[in-house]
């Protein structure tokens, strides 16, 4: 059935496979495989255009969607785009058959082994598996004893990576039990995959994901110990770690609350999860935290990532954690030359999947032979620790580091393991405008579903460009492809989503975490300080040229106060008006200083960051280029800047759901608001009557108050105090005024949830209502007639809105940090 | 047949509120062959509403609680009532030696029934395999009866180091203890685990209560003693046997039991996470009498 390679103008000449690797597009005799054949026929006539145009499309599609991890080493730590090539990875629908008995199979067995690990403990009792390999396993937590009797699947998503060698057959190379990661980078790239070959993908016949992630959610609503409507949540590490974007897509997508350590609680040997509207109890927790750092109560006491007293929750069987803490025991590649007796002994039936030939040194035979065969073995250490060697080769290693390893064996052998070395077979690559064999790995997803285990018919597939190594880690330069797998025949329809459950069940209205609706409150706060301080120098430059200013020195130089002051800048007094500007640019830019510039807008792609998930997708791209922001105080890295403000402030408007989170995130921007319009004010409005405010300087008011605009459309044009006044303080219908912030704070108060404190709740609104409600009946007249009546309302409306703020994190906020 | 009564008070003081607190204590002492825990109340102030137990790995008592209200101080006190029996010793001249105990314990594990003697023969982190512990035992035979040749490796504890309350505390590492060659019973049960351990000898960490005599003449002093540690060795046939490092003695009928593990890690009498709170200062009262 193969297909001849094809002429020279084809995007495949010059492709060959790899030495005796095989090849997952050509055979040995230089004949396209079938399923890379139909590949390249769907692909059409220019294929090398096809494939860069797709290249390019899906590279757009990770920086708008700003698809990223988190590196930890080397010189480009920090948030990196995701690698991705769209060329997928092909699976035959035969092979997968065979691939997926496997991945069952391997699933049960070790649910079985974690089961009497964690239980009976029989089959070490019996002497199939050694002693030493949970005895002396740092990842056997002992607290965890006796789970399985409280919920039997222990395992519920299990990952497994694969490759395949140079005879065709596909292996095990590493277990993923305890909280694999991957899931949503495989459902990210085959968005983007798709809609990168879209007439490839349409027509090929590609198994789809969505069943699989349909059984996925339902198996985990069923692991709820006893509510209809169960409460899931997704307990990540943090916007630290490695995979956060991820478990941030995974969440939304799947509609399940991201919550960290601190946003659950337990009490009474249940777990609640803290939010705005009170505490609501949890029934399933989709861990993404690694088991020990779980609890501090009963494992790694220095965690602080977990939430205490967890394990023992899981204990009285309230809650279900998926999966259960202490799997990644069996992680080991020690037990993987035990597993095949295992399987026949717990299942009855041979193990269907091979795993690399693995040698555990602990027992005599196997270190003898693994001394002796060193040059040929891949060595890991038998329990992998955060700070445990990675694997080494062999056959890289010089006579005298080979002859220390051997040392270093025989001095402690049970802490060793070797594998033999299996050769990955490659598959065509997109690199640099060719196409090339590259050496992969797929990891594979299988989850427990209705009494049985189902894989995903799909994969995180990562490739090496440099198509040499073995090691194939996105951390170090791999990229990572979509894999698909081939129905036989005609694709299927692609099944309709149905939900069995009616939606307004499906919503959780007050669900929103205490943490995030604090996170958004002080979001809605930073977008409007760092606005206002942008705004503020932005200007700078204007003020100070403009030829008006020269002989009304004084308002530039009360401006460069209020800079200065926002900044956190000791006073300058005298010095001349061009340093006084220098000054106050130089301490934007200075990230050390914790007010400056630079400061609030760490602070902001701090918050967007770990805000990401409840935020729309367009912006996402925009916390990318804050990220990467010339940090600058500069009127035109300032201009810049307070347009990605006003984009972004458009799209919490209109592309967000106008729920809890959001009333924070307004309540924090209209208090900052209000607060930076009232120091404006304060700094520019004469305090006494003895000078009455120029032109100039009720002009440059009106401007940085970002007012003038609306202003002139209002009063056609003449600047005087009163009028000034009504406009910034008492007019309805300026958004920047006094009375619109009031008033939307009132409006917004009105609608957070009283639960939790209902009396506090009730006093703040009306207090809040009281005072506000002032502004609408100052007389601006008068209070242009007396300066001294105007700084006073001015100070009682600073005052107020502080104790506003205050009131609401004392009410709302407080418990966060009581957990 | 004494019985004894046992009053532990730990006091947690932060020096500012803290607001809330999750507690597990190891602190009921252990039912064993030659020891029954007749009484065991626990005393919680503030009160905590949802107090629970579970039996840990090990066979231990735990307890569970939470307190939710912001508090300066969190007092637990622990009274319990223990039966003790002189644990019956067989002539130290009639034990196995130690190579056979090596060997026989090797066996024993390779069969699976008892796999758990494993983890008794690990380094931990309390108990890590220092050469200088193992060179303790140094010059002793190891063909000598096992229990005599303790007895032997206790005297050179006796004769090497000084109990000194004031010398180590938690987080002291053994290379200090070693190097000072002063410590607590806590220092000189991890030295004697990893000493032995490295011999080959399956040996747990045992926590617990040791009745003091005040000096005559003189009354007792309430509240004057601390909780106590020491070490266990498994030998096949025989089974576990208490050796006081500290004292230099077999564990008697003044050795209460209260929980047993591979280091103090497993078994540490209180374990606590705070918030708002980062450095609470701890006090342990601890009185041992005997009962009627």
């Amino acid at each position: 059935m193969s297909a001849p390679l094809s002429s020279a103008h084809s995007v495949l000449h010059g492709y060959a496979g790899k030495g005796a690797r095989f090849d997952e597009c050509v055979d040995a005799a230089g004949n396209l495989r079938p399923a890379w054949a139909q590949f390249f026929n769907l692909l059409g006539g220019n294929q090398a255009a096809a494939i860069q145009a797709a290249t390019e499309a899906g590279h757009r599609a990770i920086i708008e969607q700003d698809v990223s991890m988190n590196v930890y080493r080397g010189e480009q730590a920090g948030s990196q785009l995701w690698p991705l090539d769209v060329l997928p990875m092909l699976i035959a629908a035969d092979e997968w058959k065979t691939l997926t008995s496997g991945l069952r199979q391997r699933a049960h067995l070790f649910n079985e082994l974690l089961l009497d690990l964690y239980g009976p403990q029989k089959l070490l009792r019996g002497g199939l598996l050694p002693a030493a390999v949970a005895m002396h396993n740092p990842h056997f937590l002992r607290p965890c004893t006796g789970l399985g009797k409280v919920n039997p699947v222990c395992l519920h998503t299990f990952a497994v990576d694969v490759a395949r060698s140079s005879d065709g057959r596909w292996w095990v190379i590493e277990d993923r039990l305890d909280a694999p990661s991957g899931l949503g980078y495989s459902l990210q790239n085959r968005i983007i995959t798709r809609q990168a070959l879209p007439d490839v993908f349409h027509r090929a016949p590609v198994q789809r994901l969505y069943q699989f992630f349909h059984d996925y959610r339902q198996s985990l609503e069923n692991l709820a110990p006893t509510s209809a409507d169960p409460r899931i949540v997704l307990l990540s590490p943090g916007a630290a770690n490695e995979t956060y974007f991820e478990q941030a897509y995974l969440s939304n997508y799947l509609g399940y609350t991201l919550v960290e350590g601190e946003d659950l609680t337990t009490r009474n040997r249940k777990v609640f999860l803290r939010t705005v509207g009170g505490l609501q109890q949890v029934d399933v927790v989709l861990r993404r935290l690694d088991s020990d750092f779980c609890d501090p109560l009963e494992l790694d006491s220095s965690s602080l990532l977990g939430v205490p007293g967890l394990i023992h929750a899981a204990h009285s069987g309230s809650v279900a954690l998926a999966n259960q803490p202490g799997c990644r025991a069996l992680e080991t590649p020690a037990l993987l030359g035990f597993l095949a007796p295992l399987c026949r002994h717990v299942l009855g039936e041979d193990l269907l999947m091979p795993n690399a030939a693995t040698w555990w040194c602990g027992q005599d035979k196997p270190r003898d032979y693994v001394l002796e065969n060193l040059a040929n073995l891949v060595i890991k250490p038998t329990f992998r620790t955060r700070d445990s060697a990675p694997p080494r080769y062999g056959a890289w290693m010089g006579k005298a580091s080979r002859a220390e390893l051997a040392a270093d064996i025989r001095a402690n052998p049970g802490a060793w393991c070797a594998q033999e070395r299996v050769f990955h077979s490659t598959t065509p690559g997109w690199h640099e405008g060719k196409l090339r064999p590259m050496p992969f790995i797929t990891r594979l997803y299988v989850t427990w579903h209705d009494g049985d285990y189902t894989v995903m018919p799909g994969g995180l597939t990562r490739c090496n460009p440099r198509g040499e190594d073995m090691i194939v880690s996105l951390q170090q330069g791999s990229v990572s492809k979509d894999t698909w797998v081939l129905h036989e025949g005609e694709p299927a329809t692609p099944p309709a989503l149905v939900t069995s459950r009616a939606a307004e069940t499906l919503r959780h209205p007050s669900a929103t975490p205490s943490r995030t609706a604090n996170n958004f409150f002080w979001l809605g706060r930073y977008l409007e300080r760092t606005g206002a301080l942008a705004r503020r120098l932005e200007k700078l430059d204007a003020l100070l040229r403009d030829e008006i200013a020269l002989l009304d020195p004084a308002v530039p130089r009360d401006t460069l106060a209020l800079i200065f002051r926002m900044q956190d800048l000791p006073a300058e007094g005298d010095r001349p008006l061009d340093q006084l500007a220098a000054l106050a640019r130089k301490a934007a830019d200075d990230p050390a200083r914790s007010s400056s510039l630079a400061a609030n807008v760490a602070n902001l792609v701090r918050l967007l960051e770990a805000l990401k998930a409840r935020l729309p997708h367009e912006a996402w791209q925009m916390i990318r280029h804050l990220r990467q922001r010339r940090k600058a105080g500069d009127t035109v890295a300032c201009a810049w800047l307070r347009q990605h403000l006003t984009a972004l402030e458009g799209l919490t408007l209109e592309t967000m759901p106008h729920d809890t989170g959001w009333h924070f995130l307004q309540l924090g921007r209209r208090l900052e608001r209000g607060g930076q319009l009232l120091s404006l004010m304060q700094a520019l409005l004469p305090a006494t009557d003895a000078k009455a405010p120029t032109e100039f300087r009720l002009q440059t008011l009106l401007h940085l108050a970002d007012a003038l605009f609306t202003y002139r459309h209002a009063y056609h044009g003449a600047v005087d105090t009163a009028a000034l006044l009504d406009w910034l303080i008492v007019s309805a219908d300026n958004p920047r005024s006094l009375r619109y912030q009031a008033d939307q704070i009132n409006y917004h108060l009105g609608l957070l949830p009283a639960e939790l404190a209902p009396r506090a709740v009730a006093a703040l609104r009306l207090q809040s209502l009281r005072v506000l409600g002032e502004v609408r009946l100052a007389d601006s007249a008068r209070l242009a007639a007396h300066p001294a009546e105007a700084a006073q309302l001015l100070h009682d409306q600073q005052l107020h809105l502080g104790r506003v703020s205050d009131e609401l994190n004392q009410i709302y906020f407080s418990h966060v940090e009581s957990r | 047949m004494p019985d004894y009564r046992i009053t532990h008070q730990t006091v947690y003081r932060h020096s500012a509120p803290a607001a809330a607190a999750w507690q597990m204590l190891q602190l009921q002492p252990r039912h064993e062959t030659a020891q029954e825990c007749l009484d065991f109340q626990l005393e919680l102030n503030p009160p905590a509403p949802d107090l629970s137990t579970r039996e840990d790995f090990f066979g231990n008592t735990r307890h569970y609680f939470s307190v939710r209200e912001p508090h300066r101080e969190l007092a637990i006190t622990s009274r319990s009532t223990v039966r003790r029996n002189e644990p019956a010793l067989p002539l130290p001249g009639l034990s196995p030696s130690v190579l056979e105990t090596r060997d026989r314990t090797r066996t024993l594990i390779q069969g699976g029934e008892s796999c758990q003697l494993e983890q008794y023969l690990c380094a931990t982190t309390h108990v890590p395999f220092l050469p200088a512990a193992a060179a303790l035992a140094d010059g002793l035979d190891p063909a000598a009866p096992a229990l005599v040749w303790i007895e032997a490796l206790g005297k050179r504890f006796a004769e090497t180091f000084t109990f000194d309350a004031t010398a180590t505390d938690l987080s002291t590492p053994l290379t200090e203890v070693l190097e000072n060659k002063r410590g607590v019973c806590q220092d000189f049960t991890h030295l004697f685990l990893s000493c032995v351990r490295q011999q080959g000898l399956p040996a747990a960490y045992v926590s617990g209560y040791l009745l003091t005599n005040p000096p005559p003449g003189q009354p007792r002093l309430r509240g004057a003693d601390a909780m106590h540690a020491w070490a266990s060795v498994h030998l096949p046939e025989i089974g576990w046997v208490d050796y006081d490092p500290t004292n230099s003695c077999f564990a008697g009928n003044g050795h209460i039991v209260v929980a047993r593990g591979r280091d103090y890690a497993d078994v540490s009498p209180t374990r606590g996470v705070f918030t708002g709170s980062y450095s609470p200062i701890l006090r342990v009262e601890v009185t041992v009498e005997p009962a009627g």
